[in-house]
């Protein structure tokens, strides 16, 4: 058959038209491809920050608990106790990883306490927390909202149904949940999740949380009793974790995640690597740990305002989310020096400063007004720490 | 022997697709050699060639598409269609005083 004249308008092909997988990288002849006809996958396009749990500058392992209560783990990720968990978890950065996808570093939760029959009102969770202000490209609460996909490499001995949920804080905990399965025991599976755009929902433009990405481990009746909310809805605590295993119900168990990327669009894009030193920098504006680093560290030199307190500056490596937090290991793991004496000083106080410059006070007797101090951290287990976490 | 070249033209076939236009009727084992099917109208027209056989429709082609100003050669790369007696070749379009239908055969091939 040949048409002759004018022939029928090309149908260009869609993906629909091509079986998967048909036209092998060999077929395509060098350089065929030009820019102009490929849509380069953006950069920074991962909404997680340390989707590849690279950076844990807390430590290296973390017992969670309800008497610990929630807490930042790995950097960005937080364990969540939700009401009183008899549970306890130990939750490290692993090296088990998924064999050829170029992660180094997974998040383990190890059961280290079990809690076999939950309370209706108990449950713990992993969760990061999305700033806002960089979340309003998705225009979330307009007909311009963009859908999202959500994958993640995941593994534990527990198979099952396992739930993840959305949550927008400042649209009075709108939510969407949705179930993934874990079919072969202790075996690294990539799960991909399509998240229907929020035309209805709210994200304020600011350095608050504008959304919770929560991964359920383990989820009472208060929060399964309901129906699974597969569509952006109102806050519900029976629709947040319908069909849940209880990942605590045994010591034996264990679950890891890693490659957490959550970007605009409706297909799951390769995971976006990035340098050390940028990952370590987006985590660094919300929580910074000065450490012992094996010989020991400094801080910044300090003036003596009088003969009991003494000033300083920190300048962080990035703008912090707002004004941190500062907490320390022990007063005892300092030294400080001064007019030709030494000593540990009795307290470290954060003063005022935002952004990049965090103003301190290194409180000790015996000071001598308009000289200058130096503190060091002076112990294996000395820790400065900057909080700004959401 | 001499072969016996026939054709058939229908000029405006039908636009019912319950009644075609009948193009060739055979009365022996005949041999087509061409169908050409053009558009004639002012816009872009679907047509159905079909051949009835003891009662069954077999199509040759359904609903294929003809752009304006195209034709399409149904008979392609030297294949031909076999018919035999009783065997009615037959085409409609989904628009009326559109298609022209040209048919080129060899009659009684095997005699």
């Amino acid at each position: 058959m040949s048409y002759i004249g004018n022939k029928p308008t090309a149908v260009p092909l869609t993906s629909a038209d091509l079986e998967d997988n048909i036209i092998s990288t060999a077929k395509i002849q060098d350089n065929a491809v030009t820019a102009a006809k490929y849509v380069e996958a953006p950069s920074f396009r991962n909404l997680i920050i340390n989707g590849d749990m690279s950076i844990a500058q807390r430590g290296t392992s973390f017992t969670c608990s309800n008497s610990t209560g929630s807490k930042y783990t790995l950097d960005r990720f937080q364990y969540i106790d939700v009401d009183t968990p008899d549970s306890v978890y130990t939750i490290t950065p692993s090296t088990d990883v998924p064999t050829g996808q170029g992660f180094a570093k997974s998040l383990k939760v190890d059961v280290a306490t079990a809690d076999a029959s939950l309370d209706a009102n108990d449950g713990t969770q992993i969760q990061q927390s999305i700033e806002a202000q960089n979340l309003q490209h998705l225009k979330i609460g307009t007909s311009s909202a963009e859908s999202l996909t959500l994958s993640f490499w995941v593994k534990s001995n527990k198979t099952g149904t396992y739930v993840v949920r959305l949550l927008q804080p400042d649209s009075s905990s709108r939510m969407v949940s949705f179930a993934y399965t874990i079919s072969s025991a202790s075996t690294w599976e990539k799960k991909t999740i399509s998240i229907p755009a929020d035309t209805s929902g709210n994200i304020n433009n600011d350095n608050g949380s504008g959304l919770n990405i929560t991964w359920w481990l383990s989820a009472g009746s208060s929060y399964t009793s309901g129906s699974l909310a597969s569509t952006w809805q109102a806050y519900s605590n029976g629709d947040s974790a319908v069909g849940q295993v209880n990942l605590a119900d045994n010591t034996a168990n264990e679950w890891y995640i890693t490659g957490v990327q959550l970007e605009v669009g409706t297909s799951a894009s390769d995971f976006e690597f990035l340098p050390y030193d940028v990952n370590y920098q987006r985590c660094a504006r919300y929580f910074y740990r000065q450490d012992y680093n094996t010989n020991g560290s400094s801080l910044p030199v300090t003036h003596n305002y009088g003969t009991g307190n003494s000033y300083g500056v920190i300048f962080t490596p990035v703008m912090m989310r707002a004004r941190p937090t500062l907490a320390y290991s022990s007063a005892s793991h300092f030294l400080m020096l001064y007019g030709g004496s030494q000593g540990a000083p009795n307290q470290l106080v954060r003063e005022g400063g935002n952004g990049f410059a965090q103003e301190f006070r290194v409180d000790r007797t015996g000071l001598t007004a308009g000289q200058s101090a130096w503190t060091r951290l002076d112990n294996a287990s000395a820790t400065f720490d900057l909080d700004s976490e959401l | 022997m001499a072969q016996d070249f026939e054709r058939s033209y229908a000029s405006s076939i039908s636009n019912a697709s319950g009644s075609p236009t009948t193009l060739v009727t055979s009365n022996s084992d005949d041999a087509i050699v061409s169908i050409r099917c053009v558009n004639k109208h002012t816009t872009a027209v679907n047509v159905t060639v079909l051949i009835s056989s003891g009662g069954t429709d077999y199509f040759v082609i359904k609903d294929a598409p003809l752009p304006l100003g195209g034709s399409l050669e149904l008979i392609d790369s030297g294949s031909k269609i076999v018919i035999q007696s009783a065997d009615v070749v037959k085409a409609y379009a989904d628009t009326a005083s559109a298609v022209d239908v040209l048919v080129s055969y060899v009659d009684a091939i095997s005699t």
